[in-house]
This record gives structure tokens, sequence and C-alpha cells, in this order.
């Protein structure tokens, strides 16, 4: 085996594991996350010589997976709903509606366990546009580090908090209109 | 003296309005708002009851978000799903 096969070996063995669920984080779906990964691996492979040990193998393989989900995801999905803040503030900037202030009538906590809930907390979040959904996602996965989501993304900061506060005004109501029954 | 006029100025300084104030709530969660931002915010919270109910809606929705991700089944590939995977990527690579 030549040295490019043995580091492939290697690294698969290392990496498999946080890739896979990386992917299944991003793309909700096995297969698909299995798949994609797969097609890492095989870019790596590919792309071997270009690969100086610039970055840490680690980093490399996790670019080339965020690469393969945002083009998976431009291939699979619509675009949907994208909605402007002014549905929800007028010209002054002030709220347009009092339902934000019904509070939640469950205990947060207890309402992941509820597996009905999480299918509609992982419909809402599939609702968010692309453009922002995967922004969004890696930002969880990254452990709310802006600054990484930012350089992966290619988006500014001050384009990551107004994505993340316009998915959370779009998620809230999405929530509030799908279980709370607040509307 | 302090003039009517820079009360109103200050006010209208540190009550921003809701739309900014939401994006700032961002902010602080991430721990990467500014200081004196962080005061504003902090004011507007206690004086707003719209925007501290949204930021408790927040709350909750970070501590899902949080949880989604880490908790362990069934969420992940389980050891034997894993293994099965990477017996079979490493044949095809070989």
């Amino acid at each position: 085996m030549d040295q490019r096969s043995e580091h492939i070996q290697q690294w698969i063995d290392t990496y498999s594991d946080t890739l896979l669920n990386s992917a299944l984080f991003l793309l909700s779906d096995r297969q698909d996350a299995e798949d994609i990964v797969q097609n890492v691996f095989i870019s790596a492979f590919e792309s071997y010589h270009s690969f100086q040990g610039r970055s840490s193998v680690k980093t490399w393989l996790m670019a080339i997976l965020k690469n393969k989900v945002a083009e998976f995801y431009r291939k699979k999905y619509r675009q949907t709903g994208n909605i402007p803040l002014e549905n929800y503030f007028d010209s002054e900037g002030s709220w347009k509606y009092d339902d934000v202030l019904q509070d939640w009538n469950e205990k947060d906590d207890n309402l992941l366990d509820n597996s009905d809930f999480n299918r509609v907390m992982a419909e809402c979040m599939d609702k968010l546009p692309l453009k922002w959904l995967i922004p969004v996602k890696l930002y969880y996965l990254e452990e709310k580090k802006a600054a990484s989501v930012c350089q992966e993304t290619g988006v500014t900061t001050t384009n990551l908090w107004k994505i993340l506060q316009r998915s959370r005004m779009q998620l809230r109501e999405c929530l509030e209109f799908n279980w709370f029954n607040i509307s | 003296m302090i003039s009517q006029a820079m009360i109103k100025q200050l006010i209208h300084i540190l009550v921003m309005p809701c739309k900014q104030a939401t994006l700032l709530i961002e902010q602080q969660n991430a721990g990467e708002i500014p200081f004196f931002q962080k005061i504003r915010l902090r004011l507007h919270l206690m004086i707003c009851k719209w925007c501290s109910a949204y930021n408790r809606k927040v709350h909750a929705m970070e501590s899902m978000m949080k949880k989604i991700f880490t908790q362990d089944a069934p969420k992940k590939f389980s050891k034997n799903e894993l293994e099965l995977f990477k017996d079979k990527l490493k044949d095809k690579l070989k």
C-alpha cells in the first residue's frame, strides 16, 4: 500500500465518527450522511496531494464536508420562506404583534423527550432558508464559535447575527404555530 | 445643566428599537456583545416586556438546540454502524 492509501485508511478510522455525526446533524438523514461522508473521503483521496498539511487533517476534512453539504442542499432543496424582519417589526423597530408576550406553556427541559415535539422542531428547522440553515446549524455544531462559522461559510460576523436573529424569529413563529398553539 | 433635550436624547440612545435589541440578544448569547451594548440591552429588557418575553423564548430555544446536538441516542451513529461504515469504505479506497 502506498503512503496515500495508508493515510486515508488511518483517517477513515480516526475521523469517521466526527464526520458522520456532524453530517447527520447537518442533514438529518442517516443515509445521506453516510453517502456524503463517503464522498468526503473519496475527495480527500483524490486531492490528497493538494493537502500539504497547512491545516490539521480534521479541519481539512471538515471543510470538504461543509462544501459537500452546501452543494447537497443547493441541489436538493428549494428556497423556502424568507421572512423579512418587517413581518415582525414596524418602521420604528417596535414589535408589531403581541403574540410574543404569550409564554410557552410547557417546561422546555422535558419537551425534547417528546418525539412529536422533536419532529416539529426538526421540520421547523428545515423550513429555514438554505442560506441561513447551514450557518445556523454550524453555529451550534461549532459550539457557538462565531468566528469559525464565519470563516467556513464566508458570512460576515454582522450578517451572522442577522441570520441568527431572523432564523430565531422564524423558528419561534413555527414552533408556536405548530406546537404551542399561539397565533 | 442637563437639558430636557439631552435627557430625551439619552433615553433614545439607551432605549433602542426592539428590532435592534433582538439582534443584540444573539450577540449576547454568543458572548460577543460589546460592553456598552450589553448595558443598553439590559436596560431595554428591563423596560420592554415584549423583548423580555422574547428573550425567555430565545433561552428556551437555546437549551433545546444545545440538547439536540449533545444528546446521544438515537441521533448518533452506533458503534456497529460506524465499524461497518469504516470497513466498507476502507475496502473501497484500498
